[in-house]
Parts: structure tokens; C-alpha cells; sequence
């Protein structure tokens, strides 16, 4: 029932970001993969996290969820200080991580199964969202393949499944379009902007410009460790177009965006390869 | 990569266990070398040439369960990888056999080969040749004979459906033996009455059997060149590349599919329906039972695995009667046969985490703590200790009778301390040792040395207190006391494994990078 003594608490809710970091950093020996980054991430945004390779995309995810432990800085998730015993918090993320985390030698079904209840769903439950899963993912026509010898592709849809048995609040996605042909893209997309709907949070990241593009409202980018640009799309557009003295009307592509803000192209000569 | 590896503390074990390792089995191969190079010597020197089968035959044992019982320290390069590449079919075979050589069973039972030739050589120079053709000619039998069988068992354990069949030959083998060896024991009675003729017929059989097999027919090759026999001799040195060749071929044919980009993947299958819920194996929900039930299912599809548990209830059974007399048999046969049975157990318990590959992260991003995951696979532990006691026992009381009850109290006492520091010393080489298991196939495991040389190390302890502890006293006269002593130690034993458990995630999150590193990289 509504209550207006509630009411701040709400709001406050509403303020609170589901997603975010403070003074982010890890190194590896002298190498900084990650340098000081702080973010947020608003409740219920789909947001994409750019960079180029080797530029610490995959480390921020992974310190974000608990894989690695950050050499300084603090993150948060849906407002409560996120480490890696953070059991209750882990119960509402979930989490396709660069390997995946797959179980090669469980069937598709076997492995859903297994991580519903790690996440403590009841058996009821975790059947059922199985079997809906799998439908709705096209798994179920190989009920006795292996996960290790699913396609790069099928373990993707997996992994994803997998991610989301337990109806997280918070979604982490490490490159989950790698490997996917267009028509498990599709069906993927849909899923996700599903639960964008439903009030979700996605913190994705993804080479694939154009479905960044489709997918996120708002985008951060990355290189070489440090924090180069982070907004909505339309003030990442407006802040190229004044740098580059074009109208802030002229719509750019991200992929423009992203070249612009990493610098591709500029002061480095592109060698070229006579013998080819 | 070497100097690499060396930056860590685990680099700089696993290379220090490695030497020592190394080593050992050095000093084993030369020790037996020497021994089996004195007893050519002896047997040339006599003119009793006719024996040599008795050296050659060990050596061919050696040379083929070696690879099997020592699969934790070595390790294998899986050389299909270089199948992205234009190698020649010649070149990967080429590689394949290059890279056996390097095994420890081939390094061992070179040794010993060269080992015999010394010694024959040294009494009869004159066969130099003979000597060297025939032992050339079984080392490279055994060479291609070893790796044949690897090749072909991975063909094997890849697939649900021949891995099933294997699954059951191997269990109506082990069977067969367990009812077999009974059946022959039952009329040990009688054997006095056997005639002298029939025990010479029996054993002539058998001669004119092994004569014809490799190792026969090496030795039979030396034996008829010193008789001056050259064309008998060459008749055996034919017969035995003859088997080389039928070695050779079956493994050409294996590799030959690997070659052409043979996939040893299930066979997709469509079907229409659906794996509902059937096929539920247990009934107790939450993250316990997910990992129990995980586990045996992994288990269930790891012949690898399988053949680790129960390959020490065959050499029990299989050496349980030699090399002891009987009364001492009788009387110490239940702990020694409990201590052995622990070796099936050796690689699940203190690697209990290799076999999860990427998934080791879930463990991480799940809501659920390490010290269930452990606690969970301890119980899966547990489970297959009882049934691996329970057929240890049978065997024991099958062929010995049932011990003592001051043996009996002393060993089930020893067991309650062995049990939990066995699982204590295995969930903390689990988190801080661990290493990536191929779980189907046997020639391509990526052992630790290190891992495997400190859980040798622990077995070797907790057996070395439970026979001081026993014997200390009953030299005393006071063997019922080792019961209650071994109780004192199993608190002690049970305080270690809570204290683990409890510590299972501190551990695993200081591990946790290293963890993902070693588990979760590209097979």
C-alpha cells in the first residue's frame, strides 16, 4: 500500500545509482590496466562501456563483479559498498563474464539448473525458468549435448541464460555478442531491452559499435586505462561536434564518436605492409 | 617461459618439486636399470639365456602403467594444436612418438632396457648386435604400443556412447577379476595335491604362450643368436616389428582421423523433446546439493577419473596375496588395503577444483561461499570413500578373513584422523595448488608436480603416524591402546578440516586471481 511516510525513501531510491565507482584502479606490477576511474550508472539505464582493445575494458568489469580485487577506489551496487563478500548484492547482479563460466561438462539444462540454485532459487523455480529459458534462448533442441561442445555462439546464449535465472537487478555483460550470428543477436537484444523495461540496470561492453548504438542510452569510453568520455549519447555527440567545429545538428555515428574520442588515425602513421 | 614461471612462489615449487621429482624416478630408473642389468649379466654369464623373459617382461609392464599411475607429475603437450598449422601428417606423427619419448615411462624403461643391454653385452660382447637389434626393436614397440593406447582411449572417453561402453568393460574386467581370483584361491587347498606334471605342463603353456608376444620374442631373439641360431633369431626380430608395425598402424589410423580434422565432439542429435525435469538424481535443494550432484555428474563422465578410483582396487586385489606371508597379510591387510584405497581418491580430493575449467569464476559470482562449494565436495568425497572402504573390506574378508578386533578398532580409529586430515591437507592444495584437469582425456592431463608431490607427501605422513602410533605400542603389549590414541587424533584431525573449511573463503579470495588464471584459460 502507498504511504506518504515512505515517500522520501523514494525518492531517494529513484536518486540512488544502481552502478558506481570511485577512484577505480588496478595495476599489475608497474602496468596500470585501469587508472582511477569514477562513474555512475543510473537505476534502470542500459549502459555501454567502450573501448579499444587492451584498454581495461574486461578489468573494470571483472572488479566490478567480485573477480578481481581493485588495487585502490571503491564501487558501489544499487547503493551499498560492493566487495567481494557481498553476498546479498551478488544475489541481485548477474554476470557474463569474459570466459563465461560455464561448466563444459553439464548439459545446458544441467548447468541453468545448477547455477539457479547456487543462487538459491528453489528447485521449482529454477526447473521452470530452465525450461522457459532454453525455449526462449533455442537451446532445447540438444538436451543431451555438452556445453563443451556447444558452438561459441550457443555458449554465449548460455552464459546469458545463465546470467539471468535468478532475475538480477543489476546485469554485467562482457562482450555477450562476440561469436553470435545476427538472428541469436536479435533475440538477445530483445531480452535485454526486456528487462530495461522491466527496471533493470545492464552495464555492457561490446566491440559491435552499432548495436551499442541501437541498445544504450548512455555510453562510457575507455583507453588506455583512463576515463576519456562518459555521457548520453546526445551530449557525447554534441561534445565531438563542438571539438570537431561542425553543427551539433550533424548526427554522428558512435563509431565516429568513439574513433574521435580515442584518437584513431591522429599522429601515429599507419605502416605500410608492401609485401601484401 | 621458464624464467617466467619462475616469477611466482608456485613457480619456484612446482620447479623445485619437479627436480626432486625428477630425481626420484632418475634414481628409481637407475636402481632398477642396475638391478636388471646385473641379472642379464648374471643369466649371459651362466649361460642361462633362457630366463631372459623374466627381465623383459617387467620391463614392459613398467614401460605401459607407468604413464597411468604417475599422471599427476607429468606433463602432456596436446600436439593437435599444431594441426591449425601445415605440418605434415609424417611430421605430426613424428612429433607425436618424439614427444613420448620424453614420458616418464619411456625414460624409466630405457633405462632398463639399456640396463639389460649393458649387462648382456658385458658377458657376451659377441651379440653386440643381436643384443641391440632386439632391445631397439622392443623399446620402439613399447614406444608406439604406449601411445597407441592413449590415442585411442582418448578416441574413446571424448564420446558419451563409447565412453559408457568403456565404462562397462572396465567395471565387467574388474568384476571378472574379483570373481576370477576367488575361484583360484578356493582351491589353494587342493594345490598340494596338484602332480609335479601338471604344474610343468602349466607352466610350459605358458612359455610357448609369452614366446610368441614381444617380450618373448626379444628375448628369444638374444637366446637363439647366442645358440647360433641367426635365422630363428631373425624370425623373432620380424615377429617382433611385426607387432610394431600393427602398434604403428593402429596409432597411424587414430592420428590419421585426427589429422583430416576429425571432431571428437558429441554427436549433435536433434530431438524433439525436451530434458524436463526428469532424471533428478537428489532431492535436497540449495547449493549443497547443486554441487553434489555437479560432481557426480562431472564424475559420472570422467573416465579419467573413474579409472583413478578404481585402479587402486585392482592393484589391491592384484597384489594383495604377493610379496607378504600370509599371517602378516591377515593381520595388517585392512589398514594397508584402507591406506592404498586412499589413492583413488588422491587427485579428487587434493585437486578438487581442476576439473571446473571457466566455471571456477561462477564460484566467485555466485551468492554462494567457498566453504560450501568445499564442504559440498567433501561430502562427494566422503561418499566415495565409503563405497571405495566397502569393497576394500570385502576384499580383505574375502581373502584373509575378518582381523582381529584390536587391528580392526585401531584401523577404523585411524581412519576417523586419517579422513579429515586428508580432506583438510586436500581443500587447501585444492584452493592454493590447483591445476586445470582434462577430465576425458588421459594423455593430455596437465599435471602439478608440486601438487602431486605434497599430497604424496601427506598420504605418506598420516599412513607414517598411524604405524607409529600402532606399532610403538603393541611393541609394548599395549595395542588396544591405539584406538583411543587415534580418537585423540581425530579431534585434532576434525578441529583441522572445520578450521579449513572455515577459512575456504579468505583462502580462495587471496587465491582467486591465480585460481582464474590456472583454471579458467584456454584448454
Amino acid at each position: 500500500m502507498f504511504s506518504l511516510a515512505r515517500f522520501p525513501d523514494m525518492l531517494r531510491a529513484m536518486d540512488t545509482p544502481a552502478i558506481s565507482t570511485r577512484g577505480l584502479t588496478r595495476r599489475f606490477g608497474d602496468f596500470t590496466a585501469v587508472d582511477d576511474i569514477t562513474f555512475s550508472v543510473a537505476a534502470g539505464q542500459f549502459f555501454g562501456f567502450l573501448g579499444p582493445n587492451g584498454a581495461g575494458k574486461s578489468t573494470t568489469i571483472k572488479m566490478m563483479t567480485g573477480l578481481l580485487e581493485p588495487t585502490s577506489g571503491q564501487m558501489e551496487i544499487l547503493g551499498q559498498k560492493f566487495t567481494a563478500e557481498s553476498l546479498e548484492l551478488k544475489r541481485q547482479m548477474g554476470v557474463v563474464p569474459e570466459g563465461m563460466a560455464l561448466l563444459g561438462r553439464l548439459t545446458a539444462s544441467e548447468y541453468l539448473r545448477f547455477v539457479g540454485r547456487m543462487y538459491g532459487l528453489d528447485r521449482e523455480t529454477t526447473n521452470r525458468r530452465t525450461q522457459e529459458l532454453l525455449d526462449f534462448m533455442q537451446l532445447a533442441n540438444e538436451p543431451k549435448k555438452l556445453v563443451t561442445d556447444f558452438s561459441h555462439g550457443m555458449q554465449k546464449k548460455l552464459a546469458l541464460a545463465a546470467a539471468v535465472i535468478h532475475g538480477p537487478k543489476v546485469l554485467f555483460l562482457d562482450e555477450p555478442f562476440e561469436g553470435v550470428d545476427a538472428i541469436a543477436a536479435g533475440t538477445l537484444k530483445t531480452m535485454l531491452q526486456g528487462m530495461i523495461h522491466r527496471g533493470a540496470t545492464i552495464f555492457l561492453t561490446s566491440h559491435v559499435l552499432e548495436i551499442v548504438e541501437r541498445l544504450c542510452s548512455h555510453v562510457a569510453i575507455i583507453h588506455r586505462g583512463r576515463l576519456v568520455a562518459n555521457g548520453s549519447l546526445e551530449e557525447l555527440r554534441a561534445g565531438v561536434a563542438i571539438s570537431l567545429g561542425e553543427s551539433s545538428d550533424q548526427k554522428l555515428t558512435l563509431e565516429e564518436i568513439f574513433l574521435n574520442v580515442v584518437g584513431a588515425g591522429a599522429g601515429e602513421p599507419a605502416q605500410e605492409l608492401s609485401w601484401l | 617461459m621458464l624464467l617466467n614461471s619462475l616469477r611466482t612462489r608456485r613457480g619456484n615449487f612446482e620447479l623445485a618439486a619437479r627436480i626432486l621429482g625428477g630425481g626420484f624416478f632418475s634414481l628409481l630408473g637407475l636402481s632398477m636399470g642396475v638391478g636388471l642389468g646385473f641379472g642379464a649379466f648374471e643369466f649371459a654369464s651362466d649361460g642361462k639365456l633362457e630366463f631372459l623373459p623374466f627381465l623383459i617382461w617387467p620391463v614392459l609392464f613398467l614401460w605401459q602403467l607407468a604413464p597411468v599411475m604417475m599422471v599427476s607429475f607429468q606433463e602432456h603437450v596436446d600436439l593437435s594444436v599444431l594441426l591449425r598449422f601445415p605440418v605434415s601428417f609424417g611430421s605430426y606423427l613424428l612429433q607425436y612418438l618424439v614427444y613420448g619419448l620424453f614420458d616418464i615411462s619411456s625414460i624409466l624403461g630405457g633405462i632398463c632396457l639399456a640396463g639389460i643391454w649393458t649387462g648382456l653385452v658385458c658377458a657376451r660382447p659377441h651379440l653386440l648386435v643381436w643384443v641391440t637389434l632386439a632391445l631397439v626393436g622392443f623399446a620402439a614397440f613399447n614406444l608406439l604400443l604406449t601411445r597407441m593406447i592413449f590415442a585411442w582411449l582418448d578416441r574413446w572417453l571424448a564420446q558419451r556412447r563409447t565412453r559408457e561402453i568403456l565404462g562397462m568393460v572396465f567395471l565387467f574386467l574388474l568384476l571378472g577379476a574379483q570373481l576370477l581370483n576367488p575361484a583360484y584361491y578356493q582351491h589353494s587347498g587342493h594345490r598340494s595335491r596338484m602332480t609335479r606334471s601338471a604344474t610343468l605342463h602349466a607352466l610350459h603353456t605358458a612359455d610357448r604362450v609369452q614366446s610368441v608376444l614381444p617380450p618373448g620374442l626379444a628375448a628369444g631373439a638374444i637366446h637363439e643368436a647366442a645358440d647360433g641360431h641367426e635365422i630363428v633369431a631373425l624370425a623373432s626380430l620380424g615377429g617382433l616389428a611385426l607387432y610394431a608395425l600393427a602398434a604403428g598402424s593402429l596409432l597411424g589410423i587414430r592420428l590419421g582421423a585426427e589429422y583430416r580434422g576429425e571432431s571428437l565432439g558429441e554427436a549433435p542429435r536433434r530431438v524433439a523433446t525436451v530434458e524436463g525435469t526428469r532424471g533428478k538424481t537428489f532431492d535436497f535443494a540449495g547449493p549443497i546439493g547443486a554441487v553434489v550432484e555437479k560432481e557426480l555428474r562431472y564424475l559420472s563422465r570422467s573416465g579419467v577419473m573413474l579409472y583413478s578410483l578404481v585402479a587402486p582396487l585392482i592393484m589391491l586385489f592384484v597384489l594383495g596375496r604377493n610379496g607378504s606371508g600370509a599371517g602378516f597379510a591377515a593381520h595388517y591387510g585392512l589398514p594397508l588395503g584402507v591406506a592404498y584405497g586412499f589413492l583413488g581418491l588422491m587427485r579428487l580430493v587434493y585437486n578438487s577444483l581442476g576439473g571446473e575449467g571457466a566455471g571456477i569464476q561462477l564460484y566467485f559470482l555466485s551468492p554462494t561461499r567457498f566453504q560450501t562449494v568445499m564442504l559440498a565436495k567433501n561430502l562427494v568425497h566422503l561418499a566415495l570413500f565409503s563405497v571405495e572402504l566397502v569393497v576394500v573390506c570385502s576384499i580383505i574378508v574375502f581373502r584373509f578373513g575378518i582381523p582381529g578386533t584390536e587391528i580392526l578398532a585401531a584401523t577404523a580409529c585411524w581412519l576417523l584422523f586419517a579422513l579429515p586430515v586428508q580432506l583438510a591437507a586436500g581443500n587447501v592444495l585444492s584452493i592454493t595448488m590447483a591445476y586445470r584437469m582434462t577430465l576425458t582425456r588421459m594423455s593430455r592431463e596437465q599435471g602439478s608436480a608440486g601438487n602431486g608431490l605434497l599430497s604424496l607427501l601427506i598420504q605418506l605422513l598420516v599412513f607414517g603416524v598411524g604405524v607409529a602410533v600402532y606399532l610403538s605400542l603393541a611393541l609394548k603389549g599395549h595395542a588396544r591402546l591405539a584406538a583411543p590414541v587415534f580418537l585423540v587424533l581425530a579431534a585434532g584431525g576434525v578441529i583441522a578440516w572445520l578450521r579449513v573449511l572455515s577459512n575456504a573463503d579468505r583462502m580462495a579470495a587471496g587465491r582467486k586471481e591465480a585460481l582464474i588464471q590456472s583454471l579458467a584459460r584456454a584448454a
